[in-house]
């Protein structure tokens, strides 16, 4: 069980940085959270 | 960097558990701040919609907006909350006025469709991409790139406008109002007067929360 959390939480990491990356702009909302130095381009 | 308390929290177990750099520690920061906030804003809009008898009307207008805010950008609220409350409220607000106006004669709406996608493509040319100091697009490649995405992505919103157009089945009417509203919308917020906008509604009740704190 907590290998599967461990794998579980290692993948959802992995999505959300995916997200960060392709995602810099804000899409819905009508605020825009700060993107760090290392996702600007 | 400043986040929201939840996402720092949440990206600091992350981090401490999968051993990650301050870097990706801050870009997970991010990520689970841009994702619960655009997912919450998603589930409220929608739910008001659907109380509002508009669910499907609320959706193409996200549709129609996440697709061109996503390329072209716009006015921001410097406030969480205040940008929820005007988002949860704007779209099923414009489903209900794609409604009223669907009811008007093929003449109207064709000029207002057309006034739409003029107003679209003329912002995407002069504005976009609208950035922020929040997210600046610092590589001009990239800031072509966007513009040239904004365009296409514009291009497409008029195809299906003008096909929705020539429709008359079911909902197509009410569905081509809510493509031209929310394109209205989503260009106003390129101009400068967008930005205005934002920026009257980040004043609204600040004066007073001054007077109380002193």
């Amino acid at each position: 069980m907590r290998k599967f959390m461990f794998q579980f939480s290692g993948l959802m990491v992995a999505a959300l940085v995916f997200i960060a990356k392709i995602s810099p702009l804000c899409m819905i909302g009508h605020y825009q959270s700060e993107v760090p130095v290392s996702l600007r381009k | 960097m400043s986040y929201l308390g939840f996402s720092t929290k949440w990206a600091a177990s992350l981090a401490k558990i999968h051993h990650l750099n301050e870097e990706k520690q801050t870009e997970l920061t991010y990520a689970i701040e841009v994702v619960t906030l655009n997912s919450m804003n998603v589930l409220m809009t929608l739910a008001l919609g659907w109380a509002l008898g508009v669910c499907g009307e609320t959706a193409a207008t996200l549709l129609t907006m996440a697709g061109f805010r996503h390329t072209a950008g716009g006015g921001h609220s410097e406030s969480p909350w205040r940008c929820a409350l005007v988002t949860i409220t704007i779209f099923p607000l414009l489903a209900l006025a794609a409604r009223s106006v669907s009811t008007w004669p093929p003449y109207y709406i064709s000029l207002l469709s057309l006034g739409a996608i003029l107003f679209g493509f003329a912002c995407i040319f002069l504005y976009a991409p609208a950035d922020n100091p929040k997210a600046p697009i610092v590589s001009p490649v990239k800031r072509q790139k966007l513009k040239r995405a904004a365009i296409l992505i514009m291009s497409i919103i008029s195809i299906i406008t003008i096909a929705l157009l020539f429709g008359s089945r079911g909902n197509t009417p009410m569905i081509c109002m809510c493509l031209v509203l929310s394109t209205l919308w989503a260009s106003f917020n390129l101009t400068p007067w967008g930005h205005h906008l934002w920026h009257f509604i980040d004043k609204i009740g600040s004066s007073s929360e001054r007077r109380c704190m002193k």
